[in-house]
């Protein structure tokens, strides 16, 4: 069972202000940001996506509502549904923030039902219950994730569809490929090359010539969405992801061309970074700097000798790096990052300075954590125009995944 | 658009099945009945458990938080066209 949540930041916000409900609303990070994040369903009814400009999306109507993201809901509702799907059944597989996949030999006895279909109900009324009325769903019950999914896509908003394995042809000779999951815009046009427009077609370009133009992987995987099975992104990983690489960037309100700004807005990514990088246990000795300005663009890349394991090591090279430019162009982003990682590094009889800090901060680690971020941190730190943490990825939704485990 | 206000008022409600429902606010030496709460977040600022309230009042969409510390109300934000 697939259930997807209609229009997800842009709803809830339509749940918090009724005012805004059954208008076109657009969602901005903030105001006078420019990229529409998110919008409701009545803003795509009338053309508008996500990811196109303001400009772009107030041509299309006169009486469009542009509302600033609220991440703290977001996140809070995202961990209210967690919880909702954890109860449900024991296993979700969580695809993204507003999409869940639910396995229906695992719901309990308990949750009565007398179809499928009546099930789906039972999951919308449960979302409307815990997020509010305006919240709506759509849930695509079939006998692959793929089949499911492709149903939620295609079918009317807050509905719930289901399909038998025997019937899923005349769908897959339907459905086109911008419903597909996996078969992205650029697939589609390859495809569209040769005469293909919808699932059921890929077959009859026989396996060489999809080997021949689309390579082995895609042949396979296409050859799996013309039967409706599910493709190897579909399928549950049930091996624990395995980093490589912790970094942060940033992008800020307005250009900053002073350079101890520049730093501290460095320095408060150092930290987020060695507390990634310490919470996953994962050590790395290559670090890589860069920010970027309206033109202009600068990196710096060093590899170290031993791993990393203290803010002020990782600092020092930002440190240096900074100051060793003649001249600081305005920037508006920031990253870093540290790769070239090794897990848990072996105790040292005699800790070195790097090694003492870095115990000092697994303690200033528990008592943010404990506290919050901002009430206890170093002094340089200390800015009103610093980023905040972040709150989507690591520190954000991910973060539900780490409490639950 | 929200416009902030941050002022502390006085709040009265009911606890219902456990759970705290605001019914009442005085702001500005007026009274608005909550008639719905349309959304109810749990955030934490600086390692305290806030709850922030949406609720509205006839055509009228308030921001409430209730520090939990000091025991208070905050009108953080209206809704304004």
């Amino acid at each position: 069972m697939h259930v997807d949540m209609n229009s997800y930041f842009a709803t809830l916000l339509q749940q918090e202000t009724p005012y805004l409900r059954g208008k076109p609303v657009v969602v901005v990070k903030d105001i006078g940001r420019t990229c529409v994040i998110a919008c409701s369903k009545e803003a795509k009814r009338i053309g508008v996506k996500t990811g196109m400009s303001l400009a772009d999306a107030k041509k299309r109507t006169q009486n469009l509502y542009v509302v600033p993201v609220n991440f703290p809901m977001f996140l809070d509702c995202t961990k209210k549904l967690y919880k909702m799907w954890k109860e449900l059944a024991p296993n979700p597989e969580i695809f993204s923030m507003d999409e869940v996949f639910l396995d229906m030999n695992t719901i309990p006895t308990r949750v009565k039902y007398k179809s499928e279909k009546e099930l789906g109900f039972f999951i919308q009324q449960n979302v409307k219950r815990t997020l509010g009325e305006w919240v709506t769903c759509n849930v695509g019950i079939g006998p692959t994730r793929l089949l499911a999914k492709i149903l939620g896509e295609i079918s009317e908003k807050g509905s719930v569809c289901s399909i038998l394995w025997t019937d899923r042809l005349p769908l897959l000779a339907d459905v086109l490929f911008v419903d597909v999951c996996g078969v992205g815009r650029a697939l589609a046009k390859k495809l569209a090359c040769f005469g293909v427009y919808t699932p059921l077609q890929i077959p009859f370009l026989g396996k060489e010539t999809l080997i021949s133009y689309f390579g082995s992987f895609w042949a396979e995987e296409l050859l799996k969405i013309s039967n409706g099975e599910d493709p190897s992104f579909l399928q549950r990983i049930l091996a624990e992801p395995k980093e490589r690489s912790v970094g942060r960037t940033t992008t800020g309100f307005s250009l900053c061309s002073d350079r101890q700004e520049i730093l501290r807005v460095f320095f408060a990514l150092c930290c987020e970074v060695m507390k990634k990088s310490r919470a996953l246990h994962l050590y790395g000795r290559t670090v890589f700097f860069f920010m970027m300005g309206r033109t202009q663009s600068a990196h710096h890349r060093i590899t170290c000798t031993s791993a990393i394991t203290s803010t002020k090591t990782l600092f020092e090279f930002a440190q240096q790096w900074v100051q060793s430019l003649h001249a600081i162009f305005p920037v508006i982003r920031w990253g870093v990052y540290l790769s070239n990682t090794q897990k848990d590094l072996p105790p040292s009889l005699f800790p070195s300075q790097d090694e003492k800090h870095e115990q000092i901060e697994r303690v200033l680690d528990q008592l943010q954590s404990k506290y919050g971020s901002r009430v206890l941190r170093y002094a340089i730190d200390f800015s009103p125009t610093l980023p905040d943490e972040e709150v989507t990825g690591f520190f954000g939704e991910k973060r539900i995944h780490l409490q639950d485990v | 658009m929200f416009t902030s206000i941050n002022e502390r008022i006085a709040v009265i409600g009911v606890y219902a099945c456990g759970v705290f429902l605001p019914k009442k606010m005085n702001w500005n030496r007026q009274e608005y009945r909550i008639d719905e709460i349309t959304m109810k977040i749990d955030s934490k600022k600086s390692g305290l458990l806030t709850r922030i309230y949406s609720v509205r009042s006839g055509t009228q969409i308030f921001r409430l938080e209730f520090d939990r510390l000091q025991e208070t109300w905050t009108l953080l934000e209206v809704w304004c066209e």
